[in-house]
């Protein structure tokens, strides 16, 4: 194994309230190892225990977000060993879907495979005009996994989802933003703008009402009762927040609100 | 508009009923005054079994401004949870109801007036609508169902922008998304979904029933459908309008359904 002598990490620069990570791991074009995973969690959870930090970005380094799993660390596994490796994948899945910050993808270059699974996990996604999408696993005989079966139905149409996961359909930036897949489009080399841009638009808004809509929204998919509940129970406690305050007093004043998250 | 006005006007078109949210100087915001009258008018038209079909729609050109802020001040926890708790009363009639609905939005349909468009099975919005789930903007989270409805029309990518950004989105837009099934020139909304309320009136009835009772039970698995299918269907089978429909069928005729 050569993992020692390869950069592979997680870096966390900040602009204010949100926070960036990239995912760098350039000479494997940002393959997921379970170096890189464990990182990656580690840094969501610092993130969500800081209270200064609105936001967060997630991208790659080097013009890719992320080519996938690391076949390099496959080699010779055995099916046990594939299993406890898929189970460490769920702690990145839930770390991601089950947080309470909102996640920005910054898609350039590709996000296959695994890659793909990490962007889905995003809130918003903004891909480069020229990135390319592709669950690519059945390439190397393998399923979907980190959550894709979760979170590609609820973005994309059944027939499109299949067509990805069956045919590995590779998937251009203008049509992912038609068919849903991403929410926005970038020129060449500015989708990190583009998704700190819309990121600084997550911070600003009212934390805690997107605290609890993420949350609910992460139970998907859930029946109507359950819905209501969530919002009638969380409403209730939002009412009497300093927040719904200010943004009442900012809507009669017409002014802009600044929310503080409490 | 004087205050005796009543707060939903409800008139009928043929086998279609037109509820109309009648709080104009306050742009049809669905205050406590509006609820007591329109979720009442709802379930009315609801159990007629004359009414085929339910339009709903605002006054003076615009659809709902949503909640009622000049209550909003002044809540607890208890207080607020009911006041979101009981607009179920009308979204257990849209969403489970056996009546087909149809919206007709024009202008603003904003926060919970932006849920009750979501709750219809089918929406008719003007090219100049304006769609926003506005409650981030003073603090609070989506309600009247859109946590439910809006990502089953979206898709989740999109409706999370639209509910944790509230972001505001035209018809046109709408339309492209899929948020809304038909556009109207401005001006024209009620007419378009009084057209289309029409055909949804002329559809066997206790099919629709059926279909909206399916739909709402969303999400299900695979075993849920064959259950539901063979219920349902093995009813529809001996009504009068299924005897009706396989009469009119072979003598090339336009079936006329009874709802029975």
């Amino acid at each position: 194994m050569s993992e020692t002598d390869a950069v592979s990490r997680v870096d966390r620069t900040q602009e204010g309230a949100v926070a960036v990570l990239t995912v760098n791991n350039v000479k494997r074009r940002n393959a997921f190892s379970p170096e890189i995973r464990a990182e990656l969690v580690a840094h969501l959870n610092d993130i969500e225990a800081d209270d200064a930090t609105r936001a967060i970005v997630i991208t790659g380094a080097g013009g890719t977000f992320s080519a996938g799993g690391d076949l390099s660390t496959m080699q010779d596994m055995t099916a046990f060993e594939g299993r406890n490796r898929i189970r460490a994948g769920r702690q990145t899945v839930e770390t991601m879907a089950r947080g309470e910050k909102p996640i920005v993808a910054a898609v350039e270059g590709f996000a296959f495979g695994a890659g793909l699974s990490l962007a889905l996990l995003a809130d918003w996604i903004v891909a480069a005009d020229d990135a390319k999408f592709c669950a690519s696993f059945g390439k190397v005989g393998l399923m979907g996994d980190m959550g894709l079966f979760w979170t590609l139905p609820q973005r994309v149409k059944a027939g499109k989802a299949k067509r990805m996961l069956m045919l590995a359909d590779v998937v251009a930036a203008d049509e992912a933003l038609e068919i849903g897949l991403v929410e926005a489009v970038a020129p060449k080399s500015q989708a990190l703008s583009a998704a700190l841009q819309k990121a600084q638009a997550f911070a600003e808004a009212a934390p805690l009402p997107n605290r609890l809509t993420r949350e609910a929204l992460a139970h998907f998919p859930a029946g109507l009762d359950d819905m209501l509940a969530y919002e009638s129970q969380g409403q209730g406690i939002l009412f009497t927040s300093a927040d719904t305050t200010e943004g009442l007093n900012a809507f009669f004043e017409k002014r802009k609100p600044v929310f503080q998250g409490n | 508009m004087s205050d005796a006005a009543p707060k939903t006007l409800v008139e009928d078109h043929g086998s279609v009923r037109i509820l109309t949210i009648n709080n104009v100087k306050q742009r049809n915001a669905l205050t406590m005054d509006v609820k007591a009258v329109f979720g009442p008018a709802l379930a009315e038209a609801e159990r007629d079994p004359n009414v085929r079909a339910i339009v709903i729609t605002g006054a003076g050109g615009t659809f709902s401004a949503g909640g009622d802020v000049t209550l909003f001040g002044d809540m607890t926890p208890a207080k607020g949870r009911h006041v979101v708790y009981r607009q179920r009363e009308f979204l257990h009639t849209m969403i489970r109801g056996e009546t087909p609905i149809i919206a007709a939005v024009e202008g603003f349909a904003y926060g919970a007036g932006f849920g009750v468009a979501m709750a219809a099975d089918h929406i008719v919005a003007a090219e100049d609508a304006k769609f926003c789930a506005a409650f981030n903007k003073i603090g609070l989270m989506p309600d009247g169902g859109l946590l439910y409805t809006l990502p089953q029309r979206v898709g989740m990518g999109r409706a999370k922008e639209m509910l944790m950004l509230a972001s505001v989105t035209d018809g046109v837009e709408a339309k492209r998304l899929g948020m809304v099934d038909v556009l109207a020139p401005s001006g024209s909304a009620l007419d378009a979904a009084l057209a289309k309320a029409e055909k949804f009136a002329a559809a066997a009835p206790l099919a629709i029933g059926a279909i909206k009772g399916a739909f709402a039970r969303w999400p299900f698995d695979l075993e849920s459908v064959f259950a539901m299918e063979i219920d349902a269907q093995q009813a529809l089978m001996g009504t009068a309008d299924a005897t009706e429909a396989r009469r009119a069928f072979f003598a090339k005729q336009k079936p006329v359904f009874k709802g029975a």
